[in-house]
């Protein structure tokens, strides 16, 4: 095996927490996971040769990898469970229990580029970071962060009193 | 309920995923493949172009 592609798959499994995880987020169905984490690593090996560690590796992964899937979802024009938060009946509080249930829940309700957002603020990214990760404006990305913010901020509020009554 | 609370179940969730062994095998069978596809795509565009002269200079 020559040393490229060595050093690629050291590359891949460091980072394959993460690029499991988005694939989960982004598609519901197993083989859907497994298309879009082919597609993404396709996409990785394609670009390894130009990346010139001018950003952090992590972010280079990012970059690729939501593009990658946010290309596959308009390309398949078929969604999974990414119905708009205000009309999806799932997000209850009570109802996830744990975190990373109501992560899931909550990404699961949001369209792909709000997806990408979310998870890249969680993964600590500045809106300028994330516009530059996601090739948009930092005023696309304020804008659909305070948007997605005051959405589940009113989506949870109203929920928690509800469940407060007797 | 503010999406900073979610920061640590995304890290959890990357290192739940993290847990689980790579197959390199099907890593390097992925690349592989598409490096191939790469060159016989090379291989053909070459002979095209190689054609066309070929037919071209004979016309001349």
């Amino acid at each position: 095996m020559d040393i490229s592609k060595q050093h690629f798959i050291q590359v891949v499994n460091a980072n394959k927490g993460t690029i499991r995880s988005l694939c989960r987020l982004y598609y519901a169905e197993p083989e859907d996971q497994k298309d879009a984490h082919q597609d993404i690593i396709l996409q990785l090996w394609k670009s390894f040769g130009s990346f010139r560690g001018e950003a952090k590796i992590n972010t280079w992964i990012y970059r690729i990898a939501l593009n990658t899937l946010l290309t596959k979802i308009r390309r398949d024009k078929h969604r999974i469970d990414t119905e708009p938060l205000a009309t999806n009946p799932n997000i209850e509080v009570g109802v996830a229990d744990s975190h990373i249930e109501l992560l899931r829940m909550i990404i699961a309700s949001l369209q792909p580029l709000d997806k990408a957002v979310v998870i890249l603020h969680l993964e600590g990214y500045q809106h300028k970071e994330i516009a530059q990760i996601m090739g948009i404006s930092d005023s696309n990305v304020s804008t659909r962060f305070n948007r997605l913010k005051s959405k589940l901020k009113s989506q949870y509020y109203h929920k928690s009193h509800a469940s407060r009554r007797p | 309920m503010h999406l900073e609370d979610l920061k640590p179940a995304w890290q959890q969730l990357k290192c739940y995923h993290s847990m689980q062994e790579l197959d390199a095998g099907e890593i390097l069978a992925l690349i592989e493949d598409d490096s191939n596809h790469i060159s016989w795509r090379g291989v053909i565009t070459s002979l095209i172009v190689f054609v066309l002269l070929t037919i071209c200079c004979q016309a001349g």
